[in-house]
Order: structure tokens, then sequence, then C-alpha cells
């Protein structure tokens, strides 16, 4: 037993930070008195959550929206503006995003706290989490290429649909004469996903978010988040039983760095760092970086012992990887923005296509 | 002090898992953590939103400020005062809001107000001025290339422009930021250039505002007559321009 332990190193506010997050993505409180949006040059920035930009009180941009209106366009030019931008807040956040930095999230956390019968995770909903993969690759992906659409916002997203539809067709008598069985569709199913949240923790999240799906890739590689000290770490499987996400082990594609596990342990192997100090660490996440034979499955304290080579070589990886896709990332912005990405996402954000969110 | 317990002397010991005591650890487990750890205790809510700002902010200086927003833009390319056909006329209305010189006042349109005037560039090269079009029935339409239902309408706009109806004239407008990606789509779907423009560089959205597109007005000697949210048919916009007309 080390006697190197963590303190209770878990942010203490989770919830707090999610409003801050939501009140900064939403300040334009007037919008949402007048039913009109935004129209300020900020709207050509993305936040790095879900959040509808046609959302009256919206001051920035959803990076899922804009991927999508990005795409529907990308026969005249390729978005490297928004791929830059998601590619750095992956890199740098990766889930974490989804734990904090979402508003959709914290109306689902709120949902999940009535007190009703719970649905568990099981094995059942771990293989519904990787539906969410689908819904990118058909309706983020494939809808808005080819059928010219931005497919996830129109037919799916429930975040626009309580954000933007609702309050939008309940301020302008115009769009109300536009709804029909689009609106109700997507009316419905934002009611299924709401209920379903109260029952099921993070539902939309966990089996449809697309965004989350995304961020997903970079978790191997996200440089704040979650962090276990190996040397610690027992292999206890305490902060898996406490997770309430379909994880395998913290910090996997599911782990949305919400900090439960954090009170769970009874080493207190894991925290909340930029670091990867600890060697088994680095160790999982070259790993996922070098392939799944490579991934070392054993326990994280068993990794601390594996050869000072191996480990160099692997930290040398990562960052190698961490840095390619720093250059990549920023090198796409800065070609976004001479090439006016911000303007093409600020010129989508201020004028609405009605159907595009879901109003027809 | 459970870090120092045996295993089952732990509480919360269950059978191979072991549930943490948390309060009584949390008081318990000395402190051991890093140096970016204690300095960033306390302070990562703000450091957070601090790194989110400056990712925002930074790309919002470089391009915001070549940026002209659809609403607030200068009329840079809109005169073009020795390309155009046409001179301008004596003006009909006095107080006739003007986006060329941004004059009179932008405000949302309503059936019965004037249009306001502005001249626009159109891919084809010519000059469309509104002001030239106050003897006859304009149907002005706002687009943009990535909007499913506006480019779905563009070949009934196509077909009323090709009605060949007398003194009527179709102009559809994108607010696309590049007038090549229009000359793109149009080349691409053999629509005449002599009707579509750009508003991208000029203040005319400002002048023409609306939240939404399609968004296509009816305009008659200078009044608006019909305001459409969404797209229609060509029917719904034939039997419109009938109306109008007086047919």
């Amino acid at each position: 037993m080390t006697s190197k332990t963590n303190k209770r190193s878990r942010f203490p506010k989770r919830h707090y930070v999610q409003l801050m997050a939501a009140v900064l993505y939403n300040c334009n409180f007037r919008g949402f008195a007048d039913g009109k949006i935004y129209k300020g040059d900020t709207k050509g920035l993305c936040v790095p959550g879900l959040n509808c930009y046609s959302c009256p009180g919206a001051a920035a941009s959803c990076p899922l929206g804009s991927l999508q209106s990005a795409l529907v366009g990308s026969r005249y030019r390729i978005p490297y503006y928004i791929l830059g931008t998601i590619l750095l807040f992956g890199l740098f956040l990766g889930r974490f995003i989804c734990g904090f930095l979402c508003p959709f999230g914290l109306i689902q956390d709120l949902l999940h706290k009535i007190p009703t019968p719970k649905i568990g995770k099981s094995r059942v909903t771990r293989l519904l989490s990787l539906f969410k993969y689908a819904v990118l690759f058909v309706f983020v992906l494939i809808i808005p290429l080819w059928k010219l659409a931005p497919g996830f916002c129109k037919y799916i997203c429930p975040a626009g649909t309580f954000e933007a539809g609702i309050p939008l067709v309940f301020k302008n008598p115009v769009l109300r004469e536009l709804t029909g069985r689009l609106f109700t569709w997507k009316v419905f199913l934002l009611c299924v996903i709401l209920l379903l949240c109260i029952f099921c923790f993070r539902a939309f999240c966990r089996f449809v978010c697309p965004l989350g799906a995304v961020y997903s890739f970079f978790q191997p590689v996200a440089i704040f988040g979650i962090r276990v000290y190996p040397d610690r770490c027992t292999n206890c499987g305490a902060c898996v039983h406490a997770c309430p996400m379909d994880i395998k082990k913290v910090r996997d594609r599911e782990c949305i760095h919400c900090g439960q596990c954090i009170s769970s342990c009874p080493e207190g192997a894991i925290h909340y760092g930029f670091k990867d100090s600890v060697k088994g660490s680095l160790e999982e996440a070259a790993a996922s970086v070098l392939g799944p034979s490579e991934h070392a499955s054993a326990p994280a304290g068993t990794a601390a012992a594996s050869g000072k080579r191996t480990f160099g070589s692997r930290k040398t990886i990562l960052l190698v990887v961490r840095l390619v896709l720093f250059v990549l990332g920023v090198t796409l912005l800065v070609a976004g923005i001479l090439g006016g990405g911000f303007r093409d996402v600020l010129n989508k954000a201020i004028r609405i296509c009605h159907e595009c969110i879901g109003i027809g | 002090m459970c870090y120092n317990m045996p295993d089952k002397a732990r509480p919360g010991f269950r059978g191979g898992i072991r549930v943490h005591h948390r309060k009584e650890c949390r008081k318990s487990i000395p402190v051991n953590a890093s140096f970016m750890f204690k300095l960033t205790k306390g302070l990562r809510p703000i450091i957070l939103l601090s790194v989110f700002l400056i990712m925002t902010v930074v790309p919002c200086s470089c391009g915001g400020s070549s940026t002209q927003s659809f609403n607030t833009a200068a009329p840079t390319q809109a005169a073009d005062p020795t390309g155009s056909e046409s001179t301008p006329k004596p003006n009909r209305f006095p107080n006739r809001p003007n986006a060329d010189q941004k004059t009179g006042s932008a405000k949302e349109l309503a059936k019965g107000d004037v249009a306001p005037e502005f001249s626009v560039k159109l891919i084809d090269g010519t000059t469309f001025r509104m002001s030239d079009h106050d003897d006859g029935v304009v149907l002005l339409n706002f687009w943009a290339t990535w909007c499913g239902p506006c480019v779905k309408e563009m070949p009934d706009l196509q077909k009323l422009s090709n009605d060949g109806i007398a003194h009527f004239t179709v102009c559809c407008l994108s607010v696309d930021d590049s007038a090549s990606d229009v000359k793109t789509f149009c080349q691409k779907n053999s629509y005449k250039e002599s009707l579509f423009g750009t508003v991208s560089g000029t203040a005319i959205g400002s002048y023409y505002p609306s939240d939404y597109i399609p968004y296509t007005l009816l305009i008659k000697d200078g009044i608006v007559q019909e305001i459409f949210v969404g797209s229609r048919s060509y029917a719904d916009y034939r039997k419109a321009v009938d109306a109008v007309m007086g047919k």
C-alpha cells in the first residue's frame, strides 16, 4: 500500500460549471423575449457543447450544426475552420465537454434527479451506446453530403427543438404557419428523450449524441481530464461500479469525466489533471493510440512494472500524436479563417433555414 | 484512517470490492498533488472558461475584423455606376430607405411598406436596381446555396421567370458569403445567371431583414405586396403574381 494518496481531487461544483456554460452560450436574454435570434459577430464562433445556434439566446454557434451546414456547402468550399475547431476542442478536453460544458447534459442531469426507479447500466446499454456512431455516420455525414440537408438537426436534435424550435414557434406566428409533420415528429422525439432521461442517466448522451461520439475519438489523447495513479490502483473495480455511464475502464470512450469515480475510489487513485505524470495512464493512452492489439487490459498498476524503455517510447509516441493533432488543428483553423470560414459560419447562423431546424 | 487498515477492516468492505467510505477517507487522505494541481485548485472553473474564451476570442479578433455581418456590412461593392446598364430614375418615394447610401430606417418589412432602394451586381455582370422596377412587379427572393428548401424552389422561380410575364422580374439574392459559390451553383444547375446576385458585402440584408430563409417579397410599383417565409410551389407564386398584376 502506498502512502501517496490523493485527497479529494474532484471538481467540487460540476453543475455550477454546467450552468455557467449554459448561461455563457445563451447570454442573449433579450432574444427570448423578442423571439429573435442574435446576429452579432460572435455567432461565427463555436461553443464546445451541443447548443443550437437558432436558440433566441444563443450568442455563438453549435459545432455540430455548423459542421452539418458546412458539409452541405462542402461542394463549394472545404470546412477547414469548423473541422479545426472541433479537433482542438477534442484534443484539449475530449468528452470532458460532455460532462461539464454541455447545456443539454445539464438538462439531462437535472431530469435524472427526479426520484423514480432508474434503469441501470448493463450489456444492453453498453451495446446501445454504439448507436451514436451510426447516428454520426448517417445523419451528420451521409445525409448532409448526399441529401444536402443537415440530417441530425432536421430530423433528430432534441436540443434544437427544446432551445430553438419551441421558443421560436411560440413567439413567431409566421413560423407557426409552417409547422407540420416534421415539427410534430421532433416534439414527439424530444418528449420521448426527456422522459427516458428521467429513468436512465444521460440517455441522449449515451445512445444518440453524435457530438459525444466525435469527442470520444479524442479520449485517449485528450490533454485534460480524469487521470489514474496506477501505483495506487488496486483494480478493485469500484470506479467502474460507481460510474453511471457505460464505461469498461476509467477514461474510455464512454467516460464523460463527471468525477463520480473519484469519490468512489477507496485508494484515492483518480483525479483531474493535465499532466500524464504517471506511467499507467500514459501507458493506457499510448496503447489506445497504437491500436487495440497493444492495448493493455491489465490493471493500470501492472503497467507501472513494464519496462522503462517501452514506457519512454510510448510516452514519446503520445506526445508526438498530440503535437501532430495540435498543429493540424491550428493549421485547419487558420486556413479556415483565412478562407472565410468564420464568415461562412456566421452567415449560416444568422439566417435560419426553418426546415433545417425541424420546423416544417 | 482507512488507508492503514487491512482490507477487511475497512469501512464498507464487501467481498472483494472495497467501497469507499467517503467522508472518513476524504478527511484522512493526505494531500499529495502535483504543483499544477495545487495551483489550479479552486480556480479550475475559471481557468476552464478562460481557455474557452481565449479559444473563441482569438479567431473572432482574426476573422471578425474583416467580417461584414449580413446585417451590418458596409455597401462596398453594391453600387457600380460605371457598369450600370441603367441610370437612376428620379426617386418616386422621397423618404425611401436606401441600402446603398445607408439612409432611412432599416426595419422589418410589412405589406404596404416601400421596398428599400438598393443596387446589386448580378452574377452575369449586369446591375439590378430596385428603383428601375418601380413601374413593374419584382419577386425578390433571399436564399442560400446551403439551404435545402431554398434550392428546392429554384426551378420554380426559373420557370416563373421563363413564363415571360410583361413587366415582371425575378431577382434571387443569395446570403452566401461568396459570389463564386453562387456562380458555381448556377453553372452546375444551368440556371440563368441574370437572375442571381449576392448580398455579401452590401447593406441590403439589414434593409430587408429576416431571421429566416427562404424569404420572398412580391413588390409592385415599389410597394411590398406579399411576403413569403419558407418555400412555396410554382403554383403558389404564379397565383400571387397574377393576383398582384390584376389578372
